[in-house]
């Protein structure tokens, strides 16, 4: 029978903990066509087959019994790569729940059944399933290869073809146009999808077109109306309040966050978020509340989550118990050993050592994060960094938050909300003027290496404009736009007098090292288009 | 209990894909009973959805969430939940799509439950025939299930909707299905236009017809 074909080759894997349940939905897979299925009865029993066998076909219980539940189990087999962008995820539950509906997109399962569940459903879900992770699988790959154009080529090939799935290419194909920058594409594919229905992630992106394009109150009324038509929608409440937050409306800010923990009050990122916009507001009940409930829901989460750790153990300095902010954070880098929070243990750490008066141990410790932010062997991205800074600027280790500052805002002479939080640091640390002086100094530092190389490539000087442009990657390795600058001059070079190797992988290089600093940068993936196009050599 | 439910609906399930296998061309006394055992359970487990439903829509907590659907998926699945209680009854079941409408916008889950209770109910009414159509009218998705029985009882008719007290005294049951109808087909809207359903005798097929309409 032909209709069995598409599965009967595929690896299944069942998780349910209810054993009545799993033996029939077993028989079930069986019985729709399915040869090889294995069985879990919970998420460690999951993760063990999953990280040796690579599943084409997950299905899987939300609820679990104590542990990991479905979705938790989801994000960390995508996050570890134990499935493949064409595995399909089939949640089942016996109802939908607000915070099921609620997960982005991105983390989503490809689709949830609910119970009771029939041969013939489960069959017919199955194969649609199937065949739609696998015509999008090359979209899928392109994208999490940061191939932004061949992911935009293959979904246009998707659309010309008349697929099925349209509804979903052209969400992806409007994130590929925010990722290269093309927000004249991304606006005109907003306002078609929005013709066909009141659609919500069209919504949410056509307020970021306006917010690109610095309309604020139309970006706001939007997303307010987002909000009220779409209310499970969380990623506009998020939009919402990040705009809130830019625009100091910090209480407007805590509203809109504290609405979209109420929807879904079982995420450790809403209420992670909910901590950190109630500390801004200096309640510190309420922070501490949400933050303790965002480290317990993270419990059997591999995602990480740091920021809880951070606040707590900040409102621990603030209310005169160091030592309880010493051992918050030593359970954080023993629950998280990525540099990020490591790093940013060891800040806050100074801040814990201040508050105790331990004043020189406090500086051994600044000293010491200071010459590891600026290690361009081992660039951290500039956001921790600015973290750093400002932790440091708050623990009165002014020279060590200072020279950071500097740092930072050499390599991100561009980067306006940047450049905004460097000059806030300073200011809450009563030192407006100079650290006005300071900030001015380096961002000139920046652009003048620069001016030398753009007025060389005006006068037609390739040579000496390259080597200028040289010059200032060297001494400012971690500026993006230094980097794709000198990525440019490169090509142009390239281009005229033909193929270089060397020159192709100092090219090649600038661009990666600039894409690794800002990933959605869309001139890193311009300029590697241009680069792959160069014509044979002529020299 | 949901879940048990669920695994009773799924036991039964089972019983019948092996009365099946064992190859008997008149369904036997032993099968008939366990679908009727299963009209009943998938009756108790879609009751028990549209209470929950029910209590986090009065609550604000119904996780509302309109999607487009293609419609020739969204029929065969609705057509597959009863096909078998259909047979059994040796009922011809069809679909009919009118307008070329390829999708539409709607909370899946909440429309997929309204439309299989009503299915359930025609099947049960109906004498020879139940027919769902999708049509596209006045810029509104209408879904029709109709069939050819007895149609429904005056006073049902002329109050449009049961009242939530109120007892259908041809089915015995609360009116909870229509209630919950009417509920959920309020919650799309577009516009100043909200969904709606409506009630009718002597429609497509000559009996009840119970239509929903979203915008």
């Amino acid at each position: 029978m032909s209709n069995i074909d598409p599965l009967r080759d595929r690896k299944f894997l069942l998780v349910e903990d209810f054993e009545a349940m799993r033996s029939l939905l077993k028989g079930l897979l069986l019985r729709c066509g399915a040869q090889r299925v294995d069985t879990a009865t919970d998420g460690r029993e999951a993760i063990r087959l999953l990280r040796n066998t690579s599943y084409d076909i997950v299905m899987c219980d939300y609820n679990l019994g104590p542990g990991k539940n479905g979705q938790q189990l989801l994000e960390e087999s995508r996050l570890n790569g134990w499935i493949g962008p064409a595995a399909v995820w089939l949640m089942i539950t016996a109802e939908k729940t607000s915070d099921m509906v609620s997960v982005a997109a991105e983390e989503a399962p490809d689709d949830y059944l609910l119970k009771p569940i029939t041969e013939s459903l489960l069959q017919a879900r199955l194969f649609k399933l199937v065949e739609r992770k696998t015509s999008l699988a090359g979209i899928a790959a392109a994208m999490k290869s940061h191939d932004w154009r061949l992911a935009l080529q293959l979904c246009e090939e998707q659309l010309a073809s008349g697929t099925r799935n349209v509804a979903e290419v052209l969400r992806l194909q409007s994130q590929l146009y925010q990722k290269l920058g093309d927000w004249t594409q991304a606006k005109a594919l907003y306002e078609a999808v929005l013709q066909r229905g009141p659609i919500a992630w069209a919504k949410l992106g056509l307020a970021q077109v306006h917010l690109h394009q610095v309309d604020p109150s139309a970006a706001r009324a939007l997303l307010v109306e987002t909000v009220r038509d779409h209310p499970q929608y969380l990623e506009a409440y998020d939009c919402l309040a990040g705009m809130l937050a830019a625009q100091g409306q910090h209480q407007q800010e805590f509203s809109v966050l504290e609405r979209a923990a109420a929807i879904s009050p079982n995420s450790a990122a809403r209420q992670s978020a909910l901590g950190a916009a109630a500390m801004k507001l200096g309640q510190t009940d309420t922070a501490a509340r949400a933050f303790t409930r965002s480290m317990k829901l993270a419990e059997h989460s591999a995602v990480e989550n740091v920021e809880p750790f951070l606040g707590l153990a900040r409102i621990h300095c603030e209310s005169g118990a160091p030592t309880e902010a010493q051992k918050v954070l030593a359970d954080l880098t023993k629950r998280h050993d990525s540099p990020k929070a490591q790093v940013l243990a060891k800040a806050e750490s100074v801040r814990a050592l201040q508050a105790a008066g331990d004043v020189a141990g406090a500086a051994r410790l600044a000293g010491e994060l200071t010459a590891m932010a600026q290690d361009d062997a081992n660039p951290l991205p500039s956001g921790i960094v600015m973290r750093i800074a400002e932790t440091l600027m708050e623990s009165q280790q002014v020279d060590g938050g200072v020279s950071l500052l500097q740092y930072v805002t050499r390599n991100n002479h561009d980067d306006e909300a940047l450049v905004k939080r460097a000059q806030q640091a300073f200011d809450k640390a009563g030192m407006a003027a100079a650290g006005s002086a300071t900030l001015a100094a380096a961002r000139r530092q920046a652009t003048d290496s620069m001016t030398e190389g753009v007025r060389l490539m005006a006068a037609g000087e390739l040579h000496a404009a390259l080597a200028a442009m040289r010059a200032a990657k060297v001494a400012m390795p971690q500026n993006t736009r230094v980097l794709l600058n000198f990525a440019a001059v490169a090509l142009t070079c390239l281009e005229r007098q033909g193929r270089s190797k060397e020159l192709e992988s100092e090219a090649r290089l600038a661009i990666a090292a600039a894409l690794a600093l800002r990933p959605d940068d869309p001139r890193g993936a311009e300029l590697l288009g241009r680069l792959a196009k160069v014509p044979a050599g002529t020299s | 209990m949901k879940n048990s439910v669920s695994v009773i609906a799924a036991y039964l399930e089972d019983a019948l894909a092996q009365l099946a296998e064992g190859g008997v061309a008149q369904p036997s006394q032993a099968a008939a009973s366990t679908y009727q055992a299963l009209y009943e359970t998938q009756r108790v487990n879609g009751n028990l959805v549209q209470l929950m439903a029910i209590f986090k829509l009065q609550e604000g907590m119904y996780p509302f969430q309109p999607v487009e659907v293609m419609l020739d998926e969204f029929a065969d699945e609705v057509l597959d939940r009863v096909r078998q209680l259909a047979r059994l009854k040796g009922l011809e079941v069809s679909c009919v799509a009118e307008g070329g409408l390829p999708s539409w916008f709607f909370d899946h889950d909440l429309i997929t439950s309204v439309v299989v209770q009503s299915m359930f109910n025609s099947v049960r009414y109906a004498r020879t025939k139940v027919q769902l159509s999708l049509s596209s009218r006045d810029g509104q998705l209408e879904i029709e299930v109709a069939d050819d029985g007895p149609g429904f009882p005056d006073f049902m008719l002329e109050q449009g909707f049961p009242s939530r007290q109120g007892i259908d005294v041809r089915t015995g049951s609360t009116g909870l299905g229509l209630f919950f109808s009417r509920m959920a087909a309020g919650l799309h809207q577009r516009g100043d236009v909200s969904g709606s359903t409506r009630l009718s005798n002597g429609g497509t097929l000559g009996g009840g017809s119970f239509v929903i309409a979203l915008p």
